[in-house]
């Protein structure tokens, strides 16, 4: 074939190939279902929408979680315990924080930093979390080097390294258990002064006792099943405290979380601290 | 809707920016009165599949959808609650609610967690606040489940008798066996849970 006819027989079959093209046929729906279920495709995190909050109010549980301790306890962020390798939620745990040493009272002039635990959350300072049971912190305090906070080894300004902090786990089991019976008592008292002047307005969840046969946490039948299931008791005998026995005084006291949020939540920590050592 | 951005309305749901919120909820919810009007092994599948239902609402990872269903089945099939609680040496003289109550109050709390009330209605702030407390707490139980079957995989002779079958780990004793001992943070966990459900009546 000549050139011009190979040219000509391209452009006829070029032709010929525009006529039998397919005309694609017209969708059926009138919007493309890509629109009208875009729930499906959003890729965004899913809800139930309620415009009612006591249509919604209705659906969930009877008793609010906000006065509950338990739920308190279980809802707080969840941290690594360095002890366990385990992670866990951070009230659950004891925040133990690195700062600079008191350098008339440390025995050891050379060692500019010190680790310690706190008994409240705080937010300043490198932190890490451990577990608030003596006898793990008892078992593996030969390895406390491992409780540093990452935060102190990633530092550019300062390197710290093993021979710069001073760790005691005596602290832990002498003076931590200290510090929280020394707000322990001061809550308490404070508290105490507060239910015997105010008249009882919210119902008590939470009962105090001081009794050597009943298990440190435990929860037991409400008095009254309509407004709460069930009370929950915290006794003060494995704390072994008479300071503590003589405010209690062989009574039941009956708070309210809601009111004594930070004192219940205070017991819980000792009692769980403390519960492994005791008997 | 107080936030930005563009808001795309379906007949089934309203997308923003931020989530898909779902406005038809029959699929999900247990009808009125389920227990009187149901036999007793329908109502326990009803609660399961509403559970399941609720898988694409509990995250978006396909890791924590796997730990989710892995936990309810694990609830419905496998678990000897009674046999925790008593273990657990937490409760006296409670009065236990029945299996299929305590099923309709967790599917109830789960519920709850997905749940998203319309900004600025009354009441809005004390439903949100209760609303993401369970959300929050439905994590971290879903965390400590992938913790458990993490220590059940990487030793399933020692550990699965331990955490899924005589609940040794929970119990007031465990502190004198060193190898209990590592349980230590599952075990306060549970404890509280345990003491959660007495207290709200559910099965979690």
């Amino acid at each position: 074939m000549s050139k011009p006819n190979a040219l000509k027989g391209c452009l006829e079959s070029l032709v010929s190939l525009e006529k039998t093209t397919r005309q694609p046929s017209k969708p059926s729906c009138g919007t493309s279902p890509l629109i009208s279920n875009f729930e499906k495709w959003s890729g965004k995190p899913r809800k139930l929408y309620s415009r009612d909050a006591q249509y919604a109010k209705k659906l969930c549980l009877p008793s609010g979680l906000s006065s509950n301790i338990f739920a308190q306890l279980l809802t707080s962020p969840m941290r690594l315990d360095r002890i366990t390798r385990v992670r866990a939620p951070k009230e659950l745990l004891v925040q133990v924080k690195l700062r600079k040493a008191d350098i008339e009272a440390s025995v050891d002039r050379s060692k500019p930093f010190e680790l310690r635990p706190t008994i409240r959350m705080e937010r300043e300072l490198p932190t890490s979390y451990v577990s608030n049971s003596s006898a793990l912190v008892h078992k593996r305090s030969s390895s406390d080097m491992k409780w540093l906070p990452s935060s102190a080894n990633n530092s550019n300004i300062r390197q710290i390294n093993q021979a710069d902090f001073v760790t005691q786990p005596e602290w832990y089991l002498q003076d931590y258990t200290k510090e929280l019976l020394g707000s322990l008592r001061k809550a308490l008292s404070s508290a105490l002064i507060h239910v015997e002047q105010e008249p009882r307005k919210s119902h008590g969840d939470i009962v105090l006792v001081c009794n050597p046969r009943l298990p440190a946490i435990s929860v037991r039948k409400s008095k009254k099943p309509s407004v709460v299931l069930a009370t929950t008791l915290l006794n003060l005998d494995p704390v072994k405290d008479p300071e503590v026995e003589k405010l209690v005084n062989n009574r039941e006291i009956e708070l309210s979380f809601s009111e004594h949020q930070s004192l219940c939540l205070l017991i819980y920590r000792l009692l769980a601290f403390q519960a492994d050592c005791t008997k | 809707m107080a936030s930005r951005g563009i808001t795309i309305t379906t007949k089934k749901a309203i997308i923003t920016s931020k989530s898909a919120l779902i406005l038809n909820h029959d699929k999900f919810l247990p009808p009125t009165n389920i227990i009187n009007e149901y036999p007793h092994d329908d109502v326990l599948r009803m609660c399961y599949r509403r559970h399941m239902r609720l898988k694409p609402f509990i995250s978006q990872r396909s890791m924590i959808q796997t730990t989710y269903v892995d936990y309810v089945r694990y609830k419905y099939k496998n678990e000897d609650y009674p046999k925790k609680c008593r273990t657990s040496g937490m409760g006296h003289d409670l009065p236990v609610n029945s299996v299929l109550q305590q099923a309709e109050l967790s599917l109830r709390f789960c519920l709850q967690a997905v749940m998203y009330v319309k900004k600025g209605v009354p009441d809005e702030s004390s439903v949100s606040r209760e609303i993401r407390l369970s959300r929050n707490m439905l994590k971290n139980i879903l965390a400590i489940e992938h913790e458990k079957a993490k220590l059940i995989a990487q030793n399933p002779r020692q550990n699965y008798p331990i955490l899924r079958e005589t609940f040794s780990y929970i119990s007031p004793t465990a502190h004198k066996s060193s190898l209990l001992l590592r349980f230590n943070a599952l075990r306060e966990f549970d404890m509280c849970l345990i003491g959660f459900n007495m207290c709200m009546g559910t099965k979690l």
